[in-house]
C-alpha cells in the first residue's frame, strides 16, 4: 500500500465523524430499552409558525421526561429565532426559548448560510460581510451545516419541525 | 450511515430550493450515503426540458439543471412515487435521470431501510 493513505488513527485526528459511530447503538432494540433517547432537533419554521410552537412543546416535554437533547439546529426560515430585533406584543414567544436553554443547558445553533441570506449576523459575520450592526440573540450561535450532521449522526431519533424539502 | 431525503413539493422561491439542495449536497460531502425520494409535485424537477409543462416558471426550469447534476454528487439512488407519476401522466422515460419507481405501498418498507430520514 502507498504510504500516502492515512491510517484510521491519523484520520480521526481531524475528522469529527470518524469516532462518532462508536456512540451509535449497534442494533435497534426498541424504544423502551434505549431510554433515555438522544434526539437531534431541526427547526425550519419561523418563530410565529405553528410548527415552532410544536417544536418548543416537544422539547419541553422530552427534556422533562429525561431524554437527551444537546442542541437545537435552526435552518432556513427557522433562523429568525435568533434575531434579537424581533418585537412581539407577546415577548414570551421568543424568550421562552432562552428560558428553556438556561434551564437545561441547551445550545441553539443557526445555519450560517441561512443567516447570511436573512440578515442575521453576529459580530464575526458582520465584520466579514462588512455590515455595521449585529442582531444575533444571546445564547444563539452561528455554525455550518456539518454541526447538524454530526448531531444527526450520533442521535437515536431525528425530528424535523417545519417544511424543508 | 444511510440517509433518505424526501422532496415532496414545488418550492415557493429559488432560495428555499437551494437550501434544500444544500442539505443534500452537505450530506453527501460528509460521506453519508444519501438517497432521494421524490413525491407529488417535486417530480417536475426531474423532467427533461422537452417534457416540462409551459406553466412552470423560468427559475424553476433553471433548477432542473441543478437536479440534473445529482449523480455527480454521489447520490446513491433516486426513487419516485409511481402514483405521483401516474396522476401527472408522466413516464419514467420523461425523466432526466435513471430512477426507481415505487408504488406508495412499498415506500413504507423503503423508509424502514434507512437509518435517518429527513423530509
Amino acid at each position: 500500500m502507498s504510504s500516502n493513505w492515512l491510517t484510521r488513527e491519523e484520520k480521526s485526528q481531524f475528522s469529527p465523524f470518524e469516532n462518532l459511530h462508536r456512540a451509535m447503538p449497534t442494533e435497534n432494540t426498541g424504544l423502551r430499552s434505549q431510554y433515555p433517547l438522544k434526539f437531534a432537533i431541526l427547526v425550519t419554521a419561523p418563530p410565529l409558525d405553528k410548527a415552532s410552537d410544536t417544536a418548543f412543546y416537544f422539547l419541553q416535554a422530552a427534556l422533562k421526561k429525561g431524554h437527551i437533547i444537546n442542541q437545537v439546529f435552526f435552518y432556513a426560515e427557522g433562523v429568525y429565532h435568533g434575531n434579537q430585533l424581533i418585537y412581539l406584543e407577546n415577548p414570551d414567544l421568543i424568550y421562552r426559548w432562552q428560558d428553556l436553554a438556561a434551564q437545561y443547558a441547551l445550545k441553539f445553533v443557526l445555519c450560517s448560510a441561512s443567516c447570511a441570506r436573512r440578515g442575521i449576523m453576529g459580530k464575526e459575520q458582520a465584520s466579514y460581510f462588512e455590515k455595521k450592526g449585529c442582531n444575533l440573540r444571546e445564547n444563539f450561535e452561528i455554525a455550518s451545516l456539518s454541526v447538524w450532521f454530526a448531531e444527526m449522526h450520533i442521535a437515536n431519533r431525528v425530528m424535523v419541525f417545519g417544511e424543508m424539502l | 450511515m444511510k440517509t433518505l431525503l424526501m422532496i415532496k413539493r414545488r418550492f415557493s422561491s429559488p432560495e428555499l430550493a437551494k437550501e434544500s439542495l444544500d442539505m443534500t449536497f452537505a450530506a453527501t460531502s460528509l460521506e453519508f450515503h444519501v438517497s432521494l425520494l421524490f413525491l407529488d409535485d417535486a417530480i417536475f424537477y426531474l423532467l427533461k426540458s422537452s417534457a416540462v409543462p409551459a406553466d412552470i416558471a423560468r427559475w424553476e426550469n433553471s433548477l432542473t439543471a441543478l437536479f440534473a447534476a445529482l449523480p455527480f454528487y454521489d447520490i446513491q439512488k433516486i426513487y419516485v412515487s409511481q402514483e405521483a407519476m401516474q396522476q401527472r401522466n408522466l413516464q419514467v422515460e420523461d425523466l432526466l435521470l435513471p430512477v426507481i419507481s415505487l408504488p406508495n405501498a412499498e415506500i413504507n418498507t423503503l423508509v424502514c431501510q434507512y437509518d435517518r430520514v429527513l423530509s
